[in-house]
């Protein structure tokens, strides 16, 4: 279980995710980039964002967390090492990341031992089900906070 | 005209805020039709080259802070051009009703790669799968599933 809670003076997201691939979807405006662009800030050490990034209870330490953000552009080696570089870590990517241009992306996936975020309602097909959760992000309208969904 | 392909192509327009960054003309916000669709997808509104929720007007975000499905939307809404291809699947359900509305005099291929909704009752599309337009809504949702 991958668990996030991060805010800034604005704006504040509590999100639980239980698949190792874990998809936010939604409406176009509902906060998914948004959502990526705060974890970006945390792990640059913008003081205006706090929160936590948890898997299975044990906070994680930044060095185990990498944000792919729309802007983020390299090559595959970069994503293969990455990935096959580390174990149990948290990739959080946005939609337009190039390594979703990678032709093995799912392969490259399926073999690593961390988990991911993807904002992107491109679902891969042909990743394990029970390893997978598709979420929309909403707003809860009691106290303002956004959370994830389950669509199924 | 909105054509539905299945996948993506070489020369789709797929970075959209990318090419929303680089083609922007800040004339664009003065058009009621596109203030219409920011209110709708992002809650906003344009006030001195800046985003401003129309809830808590405390909250103001930079135009680039829009949502892609918005910067999608104004593209096709107002950019040059005579037919374009553009990545569907940055759309949430949200856009498919201005989507339908922009193609009634552009001519828009939209590129999917998910199951996108559209509001049945004005749906009006061509599928480049089977050259031909779908007969209704559901024709589009068959094609879909399958």
């Amino acid at each position: 279980m991958v668990s996030i809670e991060i805010r800034n003076r604005t704006h504040e997201f509590e999100l639980n995710f239980s698949g190792k691939f874990n998809f936010l979807t939604g409406n176009s405006g509902s906060y998914k980039t948004y959502f990526i662009r705060l974890c970006e800030k945390k792990l640059l050490g913008i003081r205006g964002v706090t929160g936590t990034f948890k898997i299975d209870n044990v906070t994680l330490h930044p060095e185990q967390i990498s944000v792919y953000t729309n802007k983020t552009v390299m090559e595959e080696n970069f994503y293969r090492t990455a990935l096959e570089s580390r174990q149990n870590s948290l990739f959080i990517v946005d939609e337009f990341c190039t390594i979703f241009k990678i032709p093995e992306v799912v392969s490259l996936l399926l073999q690593s031992g961390n988990y991911f975020i993807f904002a992107n309602r491109k679902v891969f097909k042909d990743l394990p089900a029970e390893a997978t959760a598709v979420y929309k992000l909403i707003k809860n309208k009691k106290d303002g906070k956004y959370i994830n969904k389950s669509i199924f | 005209m909105l054509s539905i392909y299945w996948g993506v192509t070489e020369d789709c327009c797929y970075y959209i805020d990318a090419e929303f960054e680089e083609i922007i003309d800040y004339d664009w916000f003065n058009d009621p039709f596109i203030q219409e669709i920011l209110a709708d997808i992002d809650h906003c509104k344009i006030e001195a080259m800046r985003c401003v929720d129309l809830d808590n007007p405390e909250i103001k975000f930079p135009i680039d802070g829009l949502s892609t499905g918005s910067k999608g939307l104004i593209l096709l809404a107002k950019d040059s051009y005579d037919s374009i291809k553009i990545w569907g699947t940055a759309f949430g359900d949200n856009c498919a009703k201005w989507i339908l509305k922009i193609a009634e005099y552009r001519n828009i291929t939209l590129e999917l790669e998910h199951d996108m909704n559209f509001p049945s009752e004005n749906f009006s599309a061509f599928s480049v799968l089977q050259d031909r337009m779908y007969k209704d809504y559901e024709d589009y949702r068959y094609e879909e599933r399958h």
